[in-house]
């Protein structure tokens, strides 16, 4: 498999590149990202290239006692993206999924052409998010929208993703604190309407358990500290992995 | 009457409750779970023997609502059988929990029981269970409602404790907890919180501050004085104690009990189910009390809970030898230590509340847990926990190592 990697290009856009990246990838990333931070003159960066090739993860968390860091710099991409002064604007096609829908998410602004699926397929597959989603869908997509994106492997196509203002438009930087407390209204709207789904991952997909627990515990918490939590059950999830391997 | 012994106490650090505590990630079920987890680990229970665990908690609403107890019982892979309740004595849940627990034995309804409580302040904060008391116009104005920090004030100008007498009591208390924790007396009750992934969460009170003085103290203004004088508050108090000219506010964040998250658990049991199950009595609870008081003042119960202790025992304060008397206030202690005419050195030897911080639902379980740990360090006899409690309450427990 290609291996991936990231490139800031002479037209000030970074460039997605192979298909397979492992922790020196993103790492040099993370330093595009630091050097464009100090020049304060960027004011807008395009993300092009590869974003429907998943960005798979190669071997980033295959050591238990690099789990913390490895998880550390994908949160540390996202969160420099999104706060960042500089507009950050994915340019994405076709289906976008794992760690390239991640990604794109992060940024200001999701330029995406008709025939995009963004396609939230994590307890189908057994995964959580690895780089902060939850959070983030959650302030993109309110409370309700999120927990079904993110439980039901759903497939956001380009018309719905236009309608709920996730592509093509510029997403709002203000978080919202003040999200709702768990309530009862989760299991009626959620558990309830989707009780097939629900009896179907419940306890047989560890993700499905953790994404609900991660909503479930940073719902009266601040997006920083829900970012913790998030990184605390990838890494349940990732060592729950290894130790089955 | 059966006698009821203690034969462990733990409890968890206390956190900071804010969002950057660092047990605010962690639900209070986990607090509660994770605390009776390791009382069962430590003392090798069959947890088919447990007759019942009560638990204090006093925001009982979302995460903490629908009976905690069972739900920790539960989570903490405890027997089924072993049914939970939950309790609510505001600031002397916890005590009272491990009172209740041990009526059940003296009364021989039950062999073994749990007392204890749980309260994550940063999650369910201080005022979410509402209540007619503060907030139904009918009950506030007849029973003269004033916020408890009002009430400390109010208790301060009554008794005449300065600024500087409650400062200093504030900065001692900061000394007495940090000393008590770098000579590890804490270590026998501590239980170290770690995630799921068996990352260290705490491991130490986190809100002390050994660095007060009374000249950093100076520096904080009176939380109470705004609310006390714009919100017709101190009217209120005024219009209940008439001979007091007016509230003088004394009380601010660094002389008031700290707002944390925390938990804690007391293994209470008959002297034989202890042989049965080789655990050895740490002490007998010899008698509890609690006692309503004047609710406007509300924070004189610890005085009046422990004379109606004192009576019940056919005991006097001077047949104590360490007293733990909840620090929500540093008036409430001073209060306590004029009322009953003791000396200080008997009293929160290790600091208190003010230092460590009061998750309201525990503390009184915790204080259990210290003074005991401290009676055995010292190798002294006889020891009684207090706590004030909200509406005018107090609670008071005796127990004697055995």
């Amino acid at each position: 498999m290609v291996q991936g990697s990231f490139e800031l290009t002479n037209s000030g856009s970074i460039k997605i590149k192979g298909i397979s990246f492992d922790f020196n990838s993103f790492k040099s990333l993370s330093d595009i990202l630091q050097k464009l931070t100090y020049d304060n003159k960027t004011k807008d960066i395009n993300i092009i290239g590869n974003f429907n090739t998943e960005l798979q993860l190669n071997n980033i968390f295959s050591k238990a006692n690099e789990i913390d860091e490895s998880l550390s710099l994908l949160q540390h991409i996202t969160r420099t993206i999104e706060e960042s002064s500089i507009k950050f604007i994915s340019h994405v096609n076709g289906v976008v999924r794992g760690p390239a829908l991640e990604l794109a998410l992060s940024c200001k602004c999701i330029k995406a052409e008709i025939d995009t699926s963004l396609d939230f397929t994590y307890t189908n597959e057994d995964l959580i998010p690895f780089f902060g989603s939850i959070q983030r869908v959650i302030k993109i997509l309110g409370y309700k929208k999120a927990l079904q994106v993110l439980l039901t492997n759903e497939k956001l196509k380009f018309e719905e993703a236009t309608n709920l203002k996730v592509i093509n438009n510029e997403i709002n930087k203000n978080i919202d604190k003040k999200k709702p407390f768990w309530d009862q209204d989760f299991t009626n709207t959620f558990i309830y309407f989707n009780s097939k789904i629900h009896s179907t991952y419940k306890n047989k997909k560890p993700a499905y358990n953790a994404i609900l627990s991660i909503i479930f515990e940073s719902s009266i918490c601040e997006y920083n500290v829900g970012m913790s939590i998030e990184k605390r059950w990838a890494k349940w999830l990732i060592l729950k992995n290894l130790i089955k391997k | 009457m059966t006698e009821a012994y203690i034969y462990d106490a733990i409890r968890t650090p206390r956190g900071k409750g804010k969002s950057t505590g660092s047990l605010h990630q962690i639900t209070p079920i986990k607090l509660a779970s994770k605390t009776l987890k390791k009382l069962k680990e430590r003392n090798n229970l069959d947890t088919k023997l447990i007759d019942d665990v009560v638990l204090g908690c006093v925001h009982p609403v979302n995460e903490q609502g629908s009976d905690i107890a069972r739900v920790a019982v539960l989570d903490a892979d405890y027997d089924q059988s072993v049914p939970g309740t939950q309790i609510d004595r505001f600031c002397a849940s916890g005590l009272e929990a491990c009172n209740i627990a041990a009526a059940q034995v003296m009364s021989g309804q039950s062999d073994l029981t749990i007392g204890g409580g749980v309260e994550s302040m940063s999650r369910v904060p201080m005022g979410s269970a509402g209540g007619a008391w503060m907030t139904d116009p009918s009950v506030a104005f007849k029973t003269y409602f004033v916020p408890q920090g009002i009430s400390a004030d109010l208790l301060a100008s009554k008794y005449n404790y300065s600024r500087d007498d409650v400062d200093l009591y504030a900065v001692n208390s900061q000394k007495k907890a940090n000393e008590a924790w770098e000579k590890k007396y804490f270590k026998n009750s501590i239980i170290n919180i770690y995630d799921q992934n068996g990352d260290l969460m705490l491991n130490h009170d986190e809100l002390i501050r050994k660095e007060t003085t009374m000249q950093s103290l100076a520096s904080l203004e009176p939380s109470f004085s705004k609310i006390g004088k714009h919100s017709g508050l101190d009217e209120i108090a005024l219009m209940k104690y008439p001979e007091n000219n007016n509230i003088n506010h004394v009380h601010h964040a660094g002389n008031s009990s700290g707002i944390v998250d925390g938990a804690a658990a007391v293994l209470i049991g008959t002297k034989e189910m202890g042989k049965k199950l080789n655990l050895k009595p740490r002490a007998k609870i010899k008698a509890f009390s609690s006692i309503g008081t004047e609710p406007t003042i509300m924070l004189t119960g610890p005085e009046h809970a422990s004379e109606k202790v004192f009576k019940r025992a056919k005991m006097n304060s001077k047949d104590i030898d360490l007293f733990e008397v909840n620090e929500a206030f540093a008036a409430v202690v001073l209060r306590y230590l004029e009322a009953l005419n003791i000396s200080e050195d008997k009293v929160n030897v290790n600091g208190g509340s003010i230092a460590m911080g009061h998750p309201l639902g525990a503390t009184g379980s915790m204080l259990l847990g210290t003074l005991l740990d401290e009676l055995e360090r010292r190798d002294l006899n006889t020891g009684l926990v207090t706590l004030c409690v909200g509406a005018g309450m107090g609670t008071a427990t005796i127990i004697e190592r055995v």
